[in-house]
């Protein structure tokens, strides 16, 4: 049996803690500062498409790119369920409807991937995926921000993650 | 920079929208002129079919303002002027021109 490499130690404490039901002291707030409460952090359209949108697009075209089509499927979804909550959650960005600015930059073009993954057809893939690339920049371009180029992954930022289908 | 020429800022609302066939896809290159007691500014649409016009001016009410759109081998359906939300006046007027092919 090998050994577990974690110290126990910080988990033991918490255990104890957790079962006897005793809070650890408060610690005293530094001199000169005052204890608020936490803002809840609002995520800009920069984090969300960073954070959101830019990984699930790099996704879909290494899955597409690995002729994986149940997870370039997934892939779709998920940016498209990425999309929905956005415009939800900032409706407008400077002023433009961010619901008016996904459909027409991105809605055409990822019904296209969705027929091409459907079809498994790598050419349709590739050209949609272009289109729905496009689609982005044309949008970042619309919003001022057309120095944030998009472009189809040479490579994967996932090193944690097979894009090939299983065998 | 990026409020002032969305926004209008000090030259009134700016006017943004699409031009799009009548099924709805975006018309690319299309010419986008908004007109005033004679006076007229004029754009192009992106791949999208997204137009941006700036504001006529503080003063100005953008009901008078007149968009048009124009494209060879199609002709004008119709404009739809999108509900101005209160409140919300430094917000482009939103404008959306059809087209139908001839």
């Amino acid at each position: 049996m090998t050994k577990c490499p974690l110290p126990l130690a910080p988990f033991a404490l918490l255990f104890t803690v957790a079962a006897t039901g005793t809070a650890l002291p408060q610690m005293a707030p530094p001199p000169g500062s005052t204890l608020e409460t936490p803002a809840p952090y609002a995520m800009t359209m920069g984090d969300m498409m960073n954070t959101l949108i830019q990984p699930r697009h790099a996704k879909l075209g290494l899955a597409g790119q690995a002729r994986n089509w149940p997870l370039a499927e997934y892939a779709l979804v998920e940016i498209r369920q990425a999309f929905a909550g956005i415009v939800k959650a900032q409706p407008r960005f400077h002023g433009l409807p961010v619901a008016e600015l996904v459909d027409a930059a991105v809605s055409q073009p990822m019904n296209a991937v969705d027929a091409a993954i459907k079809a498994q057809d790598p050419q349709k893939f590739a050209a949609a995926y272009a289109q729905l690339t496009a689609g982005c920049n044309a949008c970042h371009t619309a919003v001022e921000h057309p120095f944030v180029q998009i472009k189809v992954p040479d490579a994967s930022a996932f090193p944690d993650q097979d894009f090939n289908p299983r065998r | 920079m990026l409020d002032q020429d969305i926004n209008g800022g000090a030259d009134g609302p700016p006017f943004f929208g699409f031009v799009r066939e009548v099924g709805g896809v975006g018309i690319n290159d299309a010419k986008v002129t908004g007109e005033l007691n004679g006076g007229a500014l004029v754009t192009a649409t992106d791949i999208l079919g997204l137009y941006k016009l700036p504001g006529f001016g503080k003063s100005v009410n953008p009901d008078n303002v007149n968009i048009s759109c124009a494209k060879n081998g199609y002709k004008q359906a119709n404009v739809v002027r999108r509900p101005h939300t209160a409140g919300d006046m430094k917000d482009p007027i939103e404008i959306d021109c059809y087209m139908q092919k001839q």
